[in-house]
């Protein structure tokens, strides 16, 4: 049935939503060092991208539009007839039907739109919080090791808005003063200690800080201040402990 | 200069928990009191961290003629943070006051770090000199309070500014189309008035131009530049991967003849929670919206609720729930907060 398809979207788009918000969720609240911890190389934030799905939802729509084409085509054709065919009754009736059909077809059409641009905007947003809460580094950065490149899960598409918009905050933070003096892509959480507890997860190499240059090696631990290491930490390569 | 990183360390730990029990105790005063005392510090650089009444006066970081004391903008901030993200709207942007604030974080900052500078190089030539002597770990400790102190006040100051803009930019890609409309709604009403004063040339004394658009005076010019390259990343996307494949009429992302709405619009009846401040400086006379009731002297707003009109007092000093919609001017002027 028309409509069956774009259900079917939505309720995945239902789902992403709340899987993602549990991470999404972990991401900004853990205090343990970001969630890469519980998340490896196999899991995903945000599942694959539905191209089947939405190519048949394309489909449906093309051939929706059709049908509109089609019943207005026989409205049309009725109408220059109508003079000629007297019988006012039949035709009323025809017309009703003729009109109501045209009418779900819109709305079949309309209900399709909007489920798609809903579930496009849900991944968006999704990319959107993935790019402020330092998930997507560069490339190689994020999970570097794994068989993963890139973000397969990401329609071409989305790929593109996402690093199209990952350039715009990374450039209105460099160009904006209060932005940058803020930190604005920082922790989320009230701050209460200025030095933390970190250990390292992987080696990153000598850091300068105010207190000095550490030397980060694998498995080290350091007591450093929080707003040197966020970033790190959002990375996934130290962890507060 | 030769530092032990792990003496300096060991000693922060013991300071950093130290202000911690005192913040934890009674938050928002503790903040308060440690935002002035820090303040203070920050306006006499040259003096020393053990002289701490300074008077307010010297502060030349406003461009006004009032000198705005800091602890006036922090409570602002404060409430505006509050405000912003009890709100189901986007409120206006507060220009001068973030103004302010980015000048005075950036001189905490610096004055921070010539402080710690300092610190660190005595610290350097004591525990050179007397390495042996240990004794000389106290007096360290009580120097580095007030510095932890203002560090960690400072770290506040920029996660409530942080969280405040972050919460506006979340508004903003929310209702993006919205406000979008907005705008354009306000480019239309423009083109339509400068039509009109080609008409009559007369009327030259207030050009449109000099006019700040609503966007404009909601919006921070980072926001608005954020706002129009988000929108059409977004609308790129969308266009790309759905809109192209729809027949011609259904290809608007603002589509508003359809059966439903498809522009997201601030809920304006969402309930809120107010508290009645009154007119500022408690110029109770001077605000024609204010009524009084005599015996025993109360003030309050009154505002009517279209739906059953029916009155609502609303006493200052008092915390309501009413919908947004109906108390939008009085917070707009100041007269109310959200909680």
């Amino acid at each position: 049935m028309y409509g069956d398809l774009a259900n079917k979207l939505i309720i995945e788009a239902k789902r992403t939503e709340q899987l993602t918000q549990k991470y999404l969720d972990a991401a900004l609240n853990s205090d343990n060092g970001g969630i890469r911890n519980d998340f490896n190389g196999n899991e995903t934030i945000i599942p694959m991208y539905n191209d089947e799905l939405i190519y048949n939802i394309l489909k449906e729509v093309n051939q929706l539009k059709q049908n509109t084409e089609y019943l207005q085509h026989i409205k049309q054709e009725e109408e220059e007839t109508k003079d000629q065919l007297k019988d006012v009754l039949s035709g009323h009736s025809n017309d009703k039907i003729r009109k109501c059909q045209y009418f779900v077809n819109l709305l079949c059409l309309e209900r399709n739109k909007r489920c798609l641009m809903a579930y496009q905007r849900m991944r968006s947003d999704i990319i959107d919080k993935m790019v402020w809460n330092g998930l997507i580094g560069s490339n190689n950065m994020y999970n570097n090791g794994s068989k993963r490149s890139g973000y397969n899960e990401l329609s071409h598409y989305e790929q593109e808005y996402m690093s199209q918009y990952k350039n715009l905050i990374d450039e209105m933070n460099s160009e904006s003063e209060l932005w940058s003096s803020i930190e604005i892509m920082g922790n989320m959480n009230p701050p209460s200690d200025i030095f933390i507890d970190i250990r390292v997860l992987k080696d990153i190499g000598e850091i300068q800080t105010e207190y000095g240059t550490f030397n980060f090696v694998k498995d080290s631990q350091f007591y450093v201040r929080q707003s040197d290491v966020e970033r790190l930490i959002q990375q996934g390569y130290v962890q507060k402990i | 200069m030769s530092l032990d990183i792990d003496d300096i360390l060991a000693e922060l730990d013991r300071d950093t928990t130290v202000v911690d029990n005192i913040s934890s105790d009674n938050f928002p005063n503790a903040n308060n009191n440690r935002h002035k005392l820090t303040k203070d510090y920050s306006l006499s650089p040259n003096s020393s961290l053990d002289t701490t009444t300074v008077p307010q006066h010297n502060n030349s970081s406003s461009g006004k003629k009032k000198v705005i004391s800091s602890i006036e903008d922090f409570s602002k901030l404060m409430t505006l943070w509050k405000n912003e993200r009890c709100s189901p709207d986007l409120l206006p942007y507060p220009h001068l006051l973030m103004k302010r604030m980015l000048i005075r974080i950036q001189e905490q900052m610096e004055h921070l770090e010539i402080l710690s500078m300092n610190f660190f190089e005595a610290q350097g030539n004591n525990s050179s000199d007397n390495r042996r002597n240990m004794s000389n770990a106290p007096v360290n400790n009580n120097k580095m309070l007030p510095l932890l102190c203002m560090e960690a006040e400072l770290e506040r100051v920029k996660f409530v500014i942080r969280s405040y803009l972050r919460c506006r930019l979340a508004k903003i890609d929310k209702y993006s189309i919205y406000l979008r409309q907005i705008n354009e709604q306000y480019l239309n009403e423009e083109i339509n008035e400068e039509n009109d004063d080609d008409a009559d040339d007369d009327d030259k004394e207030n050009p449109s131009s000099l006019r700040i658009s609503p966007l404009e005076k909601l919006l921070s010019p980072e926001e608005i530049r954020y706002h129009q390259s988000h929108f059409s990343l977004l609308l790129n996307l969308l266009n790309e991967s759905v809109l192209k494949y729809m027949p011609d009429e259904l290809q608007a992302v603002n589509d508003t003849e359809a059966s439903i709405n498809m522009i997201d619009e601030p809920d304006y009846n969402k309930f809120v929670f107010i508290k009645v401040k009154g007119p500022p400086n408690n110029l109770y006379d001077t605000d024609p919206l204010l009524k009084k009731r005599t015996h025993p002297d109360i003030y309050y707003y009154s505002i009517t609720i279209p739906e059953t009109k029916e009155d609502i007092d609303l006493i200052i000093g008092s915390i309501y729930i009413v919908r947004y919609s109906l108390i939008k001017n009085l917070l707009l002027d100041e007269k109310i907060e959200l909680l």
